[in-house]
């Protein structure tokens, strides 16, 4: 540690061996390269970030790949990958690595993430029936990583592996490992845990198997949801053991995600690494453990039964597809009330007999979930008063509420079964029966939108608990909490703040907002040593070779008057004024009476560079101090030593 | 046959204005003075909250040393200014030579004679 501290003192960082040190090596850095969004994951915030973390420039070149740039290549669904890659590269001093970044951002509220996300946690990981996140990030590292290998084709260091997920991207990047252990090491925070289902979606090899162990005599993958899934998710843990040996995972105590292991599928294997919280929340993730199996295995299977659910969702919306009600053909039939004569008759017959028929097959499964819901909530009813959720009067006031809306569904159902039932003729009085039929539908449908309100209004502390559930999700509170781990600071805007003790006192250092001034201030002499490059070769065009040309100009036509005199009859003109005589040019002499530049002339010029010279000089001079200060700062600290150390690299 | 010589001043080019060229460097005196001014103004947002630290003393440097130079970047121009003039002034004199013409002055011959 000493000997490390004594290095870094005496400015010889590059003696290290840094090949063999991850560049981005603490949890911090990791977590910040986490938090860049797209737009903002530039090479100077790299830069910056790094410095503020280590008080040190990054010693290799970088290169930047973003999937946006790439998505049109692999897939249409633009929205739902965001990674990028890092790749950093210094032969010298041996270091060759790359950092796959996985985002997977849950807006901190929970209900504005994007409607995509949503559907992935669901259909993708709970369910397992879609692969596409995971293929598109399997494309975009091949891609990637086949171009850094041919360009570094040359090279004698082997090229390091790196991955890093956040959240579903979290997700993602476990997949990646455990599906082709690419990576030599794997970092997540706040990951979605991986199902078992998901695996056994995308790993052929890995199903098989499955199906081999637990003997199961069918092909049908939806059989998976009938099987123990405790049984099933030890299986897989062992299967995928090997492949997590170099994982580790960062987790805020409480967020939402680590709850999630409680539900059938869910499993993480790999280091934990677990960052204890400084709010006070409700027990949420314990709540969600006491969810009986048997209404997650119903809510899989409800979500199952829809092969194509994401693109009908994207299409029609969510009402249709839980119920099948389509609630635009609803409102145009009802519209017709009091037409005698309806022109697209036939049109409108066959599009309501489509959703009955729909509705006839969605509503009784819906219906049956929504049952199975209530009743598991009657029966925790006691648990969730005594853990403070919700008052005993709230709770009484939602179930009658949801008790309301299962009434409303059953009528639908039965007006429904009655229309499906009836034989429906192409005349005037069998229209109107199905205008009233839409209309009691449509009542119903009204009933359940304001009873759902008053659910969601209710049971508002409950959104509370989720709300700081989904707080401690977010990668800006988990930076904080691993800063104050190691008396570190971050402010709302995100600055790195480190108290110094100078004797009895402690003072407050923004290291961020340094690093700043230092980045502007050498940006801004590089642009003022950039305009006087510019001074000197307009000084040395405009006057010194302008001088030298208008001079060679004058020569020129000198020389030409000389040798031609003939051509300069005029200047004597060509007879006398009574005309006896005329006048022979014979020769020119020009005295050339052509005088140099004045030595004062230069030296105003140069005066004025050398001044200008010497500001910035002394002006990169000061703006050093800043970051030497800063080097000190870490230097006496012990922090950057302190964190390789901790990585296990010193 | 009588020859005879004649000195005169004699312009090889037009009168050329070229006090335009104070401005190609004023331009860029102008830019030093804003880089400046755009990096004391990035300084002083940047600390406008917090006081105290090692950062001030090197920002109140920097600050004074912009007080300087903006001496400095107003004596420029009006040099910059002078030096267009002594140029242009320069590169018309030496245009204008002084010659000496040597001519013969033959008499006419009468064709009728």
């Amino acid at each position: 540690m000493r000997s490390l501290h004594s290095l870094f003192t005496l400015n010889l960082w590059g003696w290290l061996n840094l090949g063999s040190m991850e560049i981005f090596f603490s949890d911090e850095l990791r977590a910040r390269m986490l938090n860049l969004k797209k737009n903002e994951f530039t090479k100077d915030a790299i830069r910056r970030i790094y410095l503020e973390e280590t008080g040190r420039e990054i010693p290799a070149q970088m290169t930047l790949y973003h999937s946006e740039d790439y998505m049109n290549n692999f897939f249409k669904h633009k929205n739902v990958f965001d990674a990028s890659i890092i790749h950093l590269f210094n032969e010298k001093s041996g270091i060759n690595q790359v950092y796959y970044i996985i985002r997977g951002d849950f807006p901190k509220d929970g209900h504005s993430a994007s409607k995509e996300k949503w559907l992935n946690l669901f259909t993708g990981i709970f369910v397992g029936k879609n692969n596409y996140e995971f293929h598109i990030a399997d494309k975009f590292k091949n891609t990637i990583i086949q171009q850094i290998e041919e360009r570094t084709k040359e090279s004698h260091v082997s090229l390091v592996k790196i991955g890093l997920g956040y959240g579903l991207g979290g997700n993602t990047i476990q997949l990646l490992q455990f599906l082709t252990g690419d990576f030599d090491k794997v970092y997540t925070v706040n990951a979605v845990p991986t199902t078992l289902y998901q695996l056994a979606f995308i790993d052929s090899d890995f199903c098989q198997r499955l199906f081999y162990e637990f003997n199961l005599q069918t092909n049908d993958f939806d059989h998976l949801y009938t099987i123990n899934p405790k049984m099933l998710e030890e299986f897989a843990e062992k299967y995928y053991n090997k492949k997590a040996q170099n994982m580790i995972h960062i987790v805020t105590e409480g967020n939402i995600f680590q709850s999630l292991t409680a539900i059938r599928g869910f499993f993480q294997i790999g280091k934990v690494q677990s960052i204890p919280s400084s709010i006070n929340i409700n027990p949420l993730p314990e709540l969600i453990g006491k969810i009986p199996d048997v209404l997650w295995k119903d809510l899989q299977v409800f979500l199952a039964s829809y092969s194509d659910f994401e693109n009908q969702v994207s299409e029609t919306g969510f009402a249709k597809i839980v119920t099948g009600l389509d609630l635009s053909l609803l409102d145009q039939v009802i519209s017709y009330d009091g037409w005698e004569d309806i022109i697209n008759f036939e049109d409108v017959y066959s599009e309501s007999s489509k959703m009955i028929q729909l509705m006839q097959t969605r509503l009784p499964l819906f219906l049956q979930l929504v049952e199975g819901t209530i009743q598991l909530i009657e029966t925790k009813g006691d648990s969730i008063v005594k853990e403070g959720f919700i008052s005993k009067k709230e709770f009484v006031s939602i179930m009658q509420e949801l008790k309301d809306i299962k009434e409303s569904l059953k009528k639908m159902e039965n007006q429904t079964r009655f229309l499906s039932n009836t034989v429906l003729e192409s005349d005037l009085a069998s229209f109107k029966l199905l205008i009233k039929i839409f209309k009691n539908i449509k009542e119903e449908v009204k009933l359940i939108t304001n009873k759902s309100k008053k659910v969601i209004v209710l049971s508002k502390p409950l959104h509370n608990s989720l709300r700081n559930s989904f707080h401690l999700l977010s990668l800006q509170n988990t930076i904080q909490l691993i800063a104050t781990e190691k008396g570190k600071r971050y402010t709302k805007s995100g600055d790195l703040v480190v108290i110094q003790k100078q004797g009895d006192q402690s003072i407050r250092i923004n290291v961020s907002s340094a690093i700043r001034i230092y980045l502007k201030g050498m940006e801004i002499y590089d642009e003022k040593e950039a305009i006087l490059k510019r001074m000197k070769e307009i000084y040395l065009m405009e006057f010194v070779e302008d001088f030298e040309e208008r001079k060679r100009k004058l020569l020129a036509k000198i020389e030409d008057m000389e040798n031609r005199p003939w051509k300069y009859q005029y200047l004597v003109g060509n007879v006398s004024q009574n005309a006896d005589y005329f006048y022979q040019l014979k020769k020119i002499h020009v005295h050339e009476e052509i005088y140099p530049l004045d030595a004062s002339f230069q030296v105003v010029f140069e005066n004025m560079f050398e001044y200008y010279e010497q500001e910035i000089e002394m002006g990169r001079e000061r703006v050093n101090k800043i970051r030497k200060a800063i080097e000190d700062l870490f230097n006496t600290d012990d922090m950057v030593a302190d964190s390789i150390k901790k990585a296990g690299y010193g | 046959m009588n020859q005879r010589q004649h000195t005169m001043f004699y312009h090889f080019d037009i009168y050329r204005d070229l006090t335009y060229k104070e401005q190609l460097l004023k331009s860029k005196i102008e830019l030093m003075e804003d880089l400046g001014q755009e990096l004391l103004n990035f300084i002083k947002s940047e600390t406008m909250n917090y006081k105290g630290d090692f950062v001030h003393a090197i920002n109140a440097s920097i600050e004074k040393q912009e007080e300087i130079n903006a001496l400095y970047h107003e004596a420029f121009r009006t040099s910059m200014k002078e030096q267009a003039i002594r140029y242009s002034e320069h590169i018309n004199d030496m245009n204008g030579q002084r010659l000496t013409l040597y001519y013969e002055v033959v008499p006419m011959e009468n064709d009728l004679d």
